[in-house]
């Protein structure tokens, strides 16, 4: 009796015209944003390549000068390939690059706000300029369109429009009597057409779902993550989301109430699930742990630097007085004074960022819709989480950095091509794949527990009897 | 007034009593009301205090800054000329309402000889993934919850009637299908006025204080009664469109539900699908220069010059000119050291200036193509115009941005060039041992950022003005025209 439901199911959703279009219109959407974050991954690696190769040139051009200065050419003190504390600080800026995650495609996340190339001295620690168009203003503000916002916020809406009427509709075109006359109970019925719907979503969602890293593939292949699983979590993520709204839907039909009614409903829950909880939740993050000033900082750094930098004008030298040979202890000095002022800045921010990250965890189980976006960020690759493993080992390469330099200039002997050899470079190793498995497996758990309680409810309530056949 | 006239103001009265009591005794319009009101409330006090803050933190850090440059010590004019300063971005007219693209941009400029710095400082790094739901706004209520609920309140306001066979009992009236839809309208609106009136006269009675609570941020930007005026009227205009597409949608259909369906497809694909996909596309089909390149242009045309003039020999002609306004034209030798040395860095300046506006003046360009495609947008969903509309009159969209750092960038060239100048009159025969003192570093000219009216506001957005007057005239013809078409079983 079930396979009959399920057979006779597909044939009514297939025969609705209105039932193809939404599932047509879903599939072209998801087909444009699967394209466009092929189209921005492409960009950003081609951006990162491109800082990477600038970063090679300008330490060969140091190298050319360093070899013509010993076969006799004139030194540019202003750009003296030989002083380690002007390499160390202007000449030879050295590139941290974060490359896009293995499944990038999918989630812009932070990716579009947070600096994937960061430009070192051992004097700066900044974002480098980018070398990709990168978003507006405006895109940003209004989010990317891309597949995450595709799943998080439209796939709901189309499983609404697959759903809403699920039981309600067939009572009211007074076919629910013509069925229930026959031997099937009501629960069996609102399974098969509720299974007929799943299939039809996770279907629709899996295909979908895929045409990112299929419209990526080359990009994919390139990164070290472990693929399999990234995208074993994304699919299972997307998936049970889907599932979710559906065990909505056939909670909210098992109501007995009539269409309009439950798409208002469903459409109420989507509002509450979508804007209302994760408004509240970054309202709350941003009152709770509020972020350290940023406005404040700029005057703070250049208080610090305020001092140096007025002795140090010389030694930079912009109008060509030379730079003052004792002053190379006095810099390193003058340096630590300024990390010693500025560095607890700098960490109360970091503390902050993981307080806040820390608190968005716990509250992403409010709201499906956080568990995915959350989710969706973490096996793309292109979250705060990834982000702050990056910066943490651009840190540790920084203070590498800045003690081979230092080593150099308290030896006070001028570099050599040995040296320029001995440069260290940064090398990014992706965060264990461990704990991706167990954050994403922690919102796959709730997911499933979610939908079980709502599975759960609706039977009992159908079981009931009360959304027989009338009003 | 005619017995005719006064008669037929009663029935109007009476049909608009009818539709609201409809609203009122319906419990789920009590239940979302309060929803939303309690969401205004927390955007609101939000929106309040975050701006509160920014305000009095931007004006703290201003006059920091300015302390900062009037005791900077002895130094030569030029020197500190390197040495710079910062300015702070004004808040916006009225932010609290539409943070529009705040969080996403630098909101301090600092200005040093040679070069144009971008703004930095934003608060874009700080956020965590939430903010990827948009966060919560009193313009987020206004422009996406309040046209849920009027769908909500009205996608059954005329299928209803026939469903319920009270449709036939109505036409009987005689009265003219216009007045029907007029009195369901007003139905409507006076159901969100209900809600609506409360939220402005808190609203209202906060941008009145408002300037106090600036903490006497000289820099705020002015003229927001004004802005605030045409943001009723717009937001005004944009719930018109709403209520009016409702019952045109209610009256065309078929059935409360394909009405009630229609319009959420409507709004799904006007609120969320179109402002996102519009402004992905116009990026893609209008792409902007990537930051390192407008860099990267900049520093090689500074060094080179601009194609077909070479740096030293442009240098030199506007050194000529200088030199003949001094009245030293060929006869340098004959000028006081630090008066040519001032005229070369006066020269070199307005060589890098000139520079910079190319490059620039492309920038905008490019950045003014990219906009004029996404707001065309708007012509497809009111969403867009609104939107567009709304943060451009809170002072908080990419073009008040754009005009602070323009105004940033002025206000640099004439310090530069003002310390530049000082150092020609005062240097004597050595112009790079001479040091001013606090004396100079009082009399640099003060960061004064342009304050635009509305008249500026709207020419800017000509485009989402057009496109809402077209909804609005649309959707009005297509509720009147639904009404007069009715049919009654």
């Amino acid at each position: 009796m079930l396979r009959n439901v399920f057979r006779l199911e597909w044939r009514n959703v297939w025969r609705d015209a209105a039932a193809r279009a939404v599932v047509l219109v879903f599939a072209l959407l998801a087909g444009y944003a699967a394209f466009g974050g092929s189209r921005s991954v492409s960009a950003a690696r081609d951006a990162q390549a491109t800082a990477e190769r600038d970063e090679v040139a300008r330490l060969n051009e140091l190298r050319e000068q360093l070899g013509a200065i010993a076969g006799g050419a004139p030194v540019k003190h202003v750009a003296d390939p030989r002083n380690a504390l002007l390499v160390g600080r202007e000449l030879a800026p050295r590139v941290a690059a974060l490359p896009p995650g293995p499944l990038a495609v999918v989630a812009v996340g932070q990716r579009d706000v947070l600096p994937a190339v960061i430009e070192l001295t051992t004097k700066t620690r900044r974002a480098g300029a980018r070398h990709d168009a990168g978003a507006s203003p405006l895109e940003k503000s209004n989010g990317p369109f891309d597949l995450a916002f595709v799943f998080v916020f439209l796939l709901p809406l189309i499983v609404i429009a697959l759903s809403y009427d699920l039981l309600s509709g067939e009572r009211e075109r007074g076919t629910l009597s013509l069925v229930l006359s026959q031997p099937i109970t009501l629960t069996t019925f609102v399974l098969g057409k509720g299974l007929q719907r799943a299939a039809l979503v996770l279907g629709l969602v899996i295909v979908l779902a895929l045409l990112g890293p299929v419209s990526s593939g080359a990009e994919l292949a390139a990164s070290g993550a472990p693929l399999a699983l990234h995208l074993l979590l994304y699919l299972l993520l997307v998936a049970l989301y889907g599932v979710f709204w559906l065990a909505l839907g056939v909670l909210v039909n098992s109501r007995g109430r009539s269409s309009a009614a439950n798409a208002l409903t469903l459409v109420g829950l989507w509002l509450a699930l979508l804007v209302v909880v994760p408004g509240l939740a970054s309202v709350a993050v941003d009152t709770i742990y509020p972020s350290p000033s940023r406005v404040e900082l700029v005057n703070l750094a250049r208080a610090a630097a305020s001092d140096a930098e007025a002795r140090t004008t010389a030694v930079e030298g912009d109008h060509g007085k030379p730079a003052d040979a004792t002053s190379a202890e006095q810099a390193i000095a003058m340096q630590a004074e300024l990390e010693r002022q500025l560095g607890p800045v700098q960490i109360r921010f970091r503390e902050q960022h993981q307080r806040q990250q820390a608190l968005v965890d716990k509250l992403r189980f409010l709201s499906p819709a956080i568990l995915l976006n959350e989710g969706l960020s973490d096996v793309s690759g292109s979250g705060v989480a990834r982000h702050q493993y990056f910066s943490a080992q651009v840190d540790v390469f920084h203070a590498r950095l800045k003690a081979f330099f230092e080593q150099r200039v308290r030896r006070g002997t001028p570099l050599t091509v040995a040296d320029y050899d001995a440069m260290p470079r940064f090398v990014y190793e992706e965060p264990p794949a461990k704990e991706l498995a167990l954050r994403v497996g922690a919102s796959l758990l709730a997911l499933v527990s979610l939908i079980a309680a709502l599975l759960a409810l609706a039977t009992a309530r159908l079981r009931s009897g009360r959304p027989s056949s009338g009003r | 007034m005619s017995d005719r006239t006064r008669s037929r103001r009663r029935i109007h009265q009476a049909l608009i009593k009818k539709e609201l009591r409809e609203v009122i005794r319906d419990g789920r319009f009590w239940m979302i009301a309060l929803i939303i009101a309690g969401l205004s409330l927390v955007a609101l006090s939000f929106g309040l205090s975050r701006s509160h803050a920014v305000a009095s933190e931007r004006a703290a850090a201003q006059h920091e800054a300015n302390e900062q440059w009037r005791g900077q010590g002895n130094k030569n004019p030029h020197v500190a000329a390197h040495y710079g300063t910062h300015v702070f971005k004004p808040v916006g007219a009225l932010p609290f309402i539409d943070p529009g693209v705040e969080p996403f941009v630098g909101v301090s400029v600092k200005l040093e000889a040679h070069r144009r710095n971008d703004s930095a400082a934003g608060r874009a790094e700080d956020a965590t993934g939430l903010s990827r739901f948009g966060g919560l706004s009193v313009a987020l209520v206004l422009q996406l919850l309040i046209p849920l609920l009027t769908i909500g309140l009205g996608f059954s306001a005329w299928t209803a009637e026939r469903e319920r066979g009270t449709l036939r009992q109505l036409a009987s009236l005689g009265l003219p299908p216009r007045l029907l839809a007029a009195g369901k309208a007003l139905g409507i609106a006076a159901a969100l006025g209900v809600l609506l009136v409360p939220a402005l006269a808190v609203g209202g009675a906060i941008i009145a204080v408002w300037p106090d609570a600036a903490n006497g941020h000289e820099h705020a930007v002015t003229s927001s009664a004004a802005r605030s005026l045409a943001m009723l009227v717009a937001y005004g205009a944009y719930f018109l469109v709403f209520v009016s597409l409702v019952l045109a949608v209610s009256a065309w259909a078929r059935s409360s539900r394909a009405a009630l369906v229609v319009l959420l497809g409507f709004w799904v694909a006007a609120a969320l699908v179109t402002p996102r996909a519009a402004s992905d596309a116009a990026a893609w089909l209008a792409p902007m220069p990537s930051q390192a390149k407008t860099a990267t242009d900049i520093r090689r045309s500074i060094a080179e010059g601009l194609p077909g003039v070479p740096r030293e020999k442009r240098i030199d002609e506007i050194t000529e000119k200088l030199l003949a306004e001094h009245g030293f034209q060929g006869a340098e030798l004959f000028m006081p050291p630090a008066l040519l040395a001032s005229t070369e860095l006066q020269a070199e300046a307005a060589f890098e200036n000139e520079v910079i506006d190319h490059h620039y003046d492309r920038l905008s360009e490019a950045i003014e193509r990219q906009e004029r495609l996404s707001q065309t947008a708007a012509v497809v969903s009111p969403v867009v115009a609104i939107r567009s509309l709304s943060m451009a009159l809170a002072g908080t969209d990419f073009t008040h941005h754009r005009l602070f750092a323009d105004s940033a960038e002025q206000h640099r060239r004439a310090l530069v060039a003002m310390l530049n100048e000082e150092l020609g009159k005062k240097g004597g025969d050595d112009a790079w041992s001479y040091e001013a003192g606090s004396e100079l570093w009082e009399r640099a000219p003060k960061f004064e950022p342009t304050k635009p009216g509305l008249a500026w506001v709207l020419d800017n957005q000509r485009i989402s003005v057009a496109a809402l007057l077209i909804w609005l005239i649309a959707s009005v013809l297509a509720a009147w025209w639904g009404a007069r078409r009715l049919r009654v079983v």
